[in-house]
């Protein structure tokens, strides 16, 4: 039985290890610190800092922007997740299933998540553009009446939607391709046994098994579909479009922060936005979570298997 | 566990020198990167000798600024180093304002220089360098537009932005309507005659508009008010006459059907090409960074003529030193430099940036005939139009008034909201931003 270090025996390994430690206290924790100080303050990033108490959050929590952009912000995420979830699920399986050319699909799912923002944000605004851009043209080609993609509220928020599921839409079958391969064959086998087909293995063998990978990808894309920023302000400008349709919780705090220079009130949408996010990690954790050792599912499937 | 240093050490003792642990170099690494680091931070220390300079793309001839690397002009031996600062310029000079360090000896500003105006006392007043004697070379709109309130000259002026009005005289022409520079101007004394010709535009040519849109066409209006939203002492004045007005003139131009809607710069792009915007006031730049770059095929249509209602500006950039500048004496020599005569054309001929001197805008390449508008020398119209741009106090504050307003111009055309419903959303939400900064 080895002794413990004494800590001035072990501070080599601690001088080792402090790399991490030291960055995320000056880059990371810090910041977090003083974000909550100059939240009870006014600071315009260059004078003093005048302190105001709770003046912020009470402006925040009276002011019907900030609660249309959490609106906003809640049904683009639901219009994007549901959809690019149960894609990137369909998507894995089909995958998972290639024989040929396997690589060549996992990249071209995959290069959209790393394609360049800016470079993505031409390429849908001259897609969605109104008047001259290439859908409205289709679609009047086809003489069907052109939709205002970018100016009518709710198409605003599909586009958006369209834009985040086609991004993220590969880095998620990525994941679930990764969860279906840990799956193990016998229980397949043991489907096929029972004479189930595919669609019914799909259901009750693929999807319950991959139980906690859904249940990451869908704590992932609900943290990242609240912080929704860059696709609507690349698409739409720093207010969201008309009748700020496009304006989510963290472009009403850029908006706020550093078009307006108002830090003192960026930080406190900070603070709300971190709150909510809380929340519905707690809910998701809640509803997808349970069961969580695997025999506990596999016996599950077993009797979904004998009841189907 | 205790012995497994040194073991390593032991180990690696048979290739290196056995003075040469894991232990050791770790330490020695530890070492290296702290100087690394102290380095990093003794760079600053750069003598009054050169002056950094930021500014962004485009925003001066890089030919003009690349030989005062080995001196400026009567600066006893001091040099310029510029940088090209990318990406959201404005936010990154806030960052280093308020870092405190690595701040620039000088920089430009763009129009947003009223932003500065409550921490003037970040850069220095440029009236203590004897800025005053110049004073009378320059337009005096462009010259209050850098000074605050308590009289400190924040910015020196650099390029203006006179405005015009830009229209298509092919397409004038084949309607039957007036289409030489004298006849529109004519035609256009008033807003109301704007809204009137453009009308008969909008008859005669299938689809022609006159302002890609309606916050466009405010901006323009606004651009000519001699009164903004919030005056010199703080006190609102949105809620007067001359906004009203130009939220009126957008809401006529909407009923008469004479805006594109085009909210997006691609719509904006294609009706500039496909020959629906017949017309638009616009400010001298969009020379280039309208017709010229955007729609090439239209050389040789346009035409421009005096604005409606009189001269206005918008756009136009500034130069300022900050106060960490260690050689505040050999900056403003590079100031004077910069903008004497000699440059101010130079940068109009290479960079289209439009002067602020008189002396440079009396000088002969103002006359130069410009082929993409048919061989007129509009660089005429824009000198007059310089000249006349009325003397307004711009707030730090504006843009809290302005965004909320012209988002409602938006809806209107856009969603079709009622634009009494969208004024008084504009008011509401302009009311509620300016009382969290105290403006009431």
């Amino acid at each position: 039985m080895p002794r413990a270090l004494t800590a001035k025996q072990s501070w080599r390994q601690y001088v080792a290890i402090s790399p991490y430690f030291i960055l995320f206290l000056v880059f990371g924790l810090a910041p977090i610190i003083f974000s909550i100080y100059i939240s009870f303050h006014e600071w315009d990033g260059i004078g003093a800092m005048k302190f105001v108490g709770l003046a912020q959050y009470r402006y925040l929590f009276t002011d019907p922007d900030f609660w249309h952009s959490i609106l906003t912000t809640l049904i683009i995420w639901v219009l994007n997740t549901v959809p690019m979830l149960v894609l990137a699920l369909i998507l894995a399986f089909a995958l998972h299933s290639t024989v040929r050319y396997k690589g060549f699909y996992r990249i071209a799912y995959f290069v959209p998540n790393i394609t360049s923002m800016v470079a993505m944000a031409i390429v849908f605004g001259s897609l969605f553009a109104s008047q001259a851009g290439l859908l409205n043209s289709a679609l009047e080609w086809m003489h069907a009446s052109g939709v205002p993609w970018l100016t009518n509220p709710w198409a605003i928020k599909i586009s958006v939607a369209v834009m985040i599921t086609w991004r993220w839409v590969g880095y998620n079958a990525i994941i679930y391709l990764a969860g279906l391969q840990a799956i193990p064959g016998d229980v397949y086998e043991a489907a096929k046994v029972d004479g189930a087909s595919t669609i019914q293995t799909f259901l009750r063998v693929t999807v319950p098994m991959l139980r906690p990978v859904i249940l990451f990808t869908v704590i992932t894309s609900t943290i990242g579909g609240l912080q929704t920023f860059t696709e609507p302000q690349v698409l739409l400008g720093d207010t969201g479009g008309p009748d700020n349709a496009g304006q989510t919780i963290v472009l009403y705090l850029y908006n706020h922060a550093f078009v307006n220079n108002q830090f003192g009130y960026g930080a406190a949408v900070a603070w709300a936005l971190f709150l909510l996010i809380l929340v519905f990690s707690v809910i998701n954790w809640r509803l997808l979570s349970g069961g969580g050792d695997p025999t506990a599912s596999r016996r599950r499937v077993g009797r979904r298997l004998r009841r189907g | 566990l205790s012995e497994q240093p040194r073991t390593i050490a032991a180990g690696t003792g048979g290739v290196a020198s056995p003075r040469l642990s894991r232990r050791r170099l770790l330490q020695a690494a530890a070492l290296a990167g702290l100087s690394v680091g102290a380095a990093a931070c003794s760079t600053d220390t750069n003598s009054a000798k050169d002056l950094s300079l930021w500014l962004w793309k485009n925003s001066c001839s890089p030919e003009m600024l690349a030989p005062l690397a080995n001196g400026i002009p009567g600066a006893g031996g001091a040099t310029l180093t510029p940088n090209v600062i990318g990406g959201d310029f404005g936010s990154k000079l806030l960052i280093t304002l308020a870092g405190r360090t690595h701040v620039p000896d000088l920089t430009f500003l763009n129009s947003d220089v009223a932003t500065y105006f409550p921490n003037a006392d970040q850069f220095v007043d440029l009236y203590s360098l004897g800025a005053k004697d110049l004073q009378k070379d320059f337009l005096p709109f462009k010259w209050n537009f850098g000074v605050n309130p308590a009289g400190r000259m924040v910015g020196f002026p650099m390029d203006t932005g006179p405005t015009a009005t830009f229209f298509r005289n092919d397409l004038l022409a084949k309607a039957g309507l007036p289409h030489e520079p004298d006849t529109v101007a004519k035609e256009t004394g008033s807003w109301a005659d704007f809204i009137a010709f453009g009308s008969e535009i909008s008859k005669a040519v299938k689809g022609g508009f006159v302002t890609p849109t309606l916050s466009a066409l405010f901006i323009q209006v606004m651009a000519q008010s001699p009164k903004q939203y919030v005056d010199a002492q703080g006190h609102p004045i949105y809620t007067e006459a001359h906004v009203q007005n130009a939220w009126d003139i957008c809401i006529k131009a909407f009923e008469a059907g004479l805006s594109a809607n085009a909210q997006q710069s691609t719509d904006q792009t294609a009706v500039l090409a496909n020959g629906k915007q017949v017309a638009q006031v616009n400010a001298v730049w969009w020379v280039v960074a309208g017709p010229e770059q955007l729609a090439p095929n239209t050389k040789g249509n346009w035409r421009i003529c005096p604005a409606p209602a009189g001269p206005g500006n918008y756009g136009g950039s500034f130069v300022a030193i900050s106060k960490y500048c260690k050689n505040p004496e050999a900056a403003w020599k590079f100031i004077t430099f910069l903008e004497n005569k000699e440059n101010e054309v130079t940068n109009l001929a290479e960079m289209f940036l439009f002067p602020s001197r008189y002396d440079a805008l009396a000088d002969k390449a103002i006359a130069k005939p410009y082929e993409f508008f048919g061989g007129q020398p509009i660089l005429e119209v824009f000198s007059e139009a310089a000249k006349g741009v009325p003397l307004t106090y711009y707030s730090p504050y504006d843009s809290l008034v302005s965004t909320p307003i012209q988002d409602e111009l938006t809806n209107v055309e856009a969603t079709g909201k009622n634009p009494a419903a969208a004024w008084k959303d504009a008011m509401a939400a302009a009311k509620r931003e300016l009382s969290r900064i105290g403006v009431s």
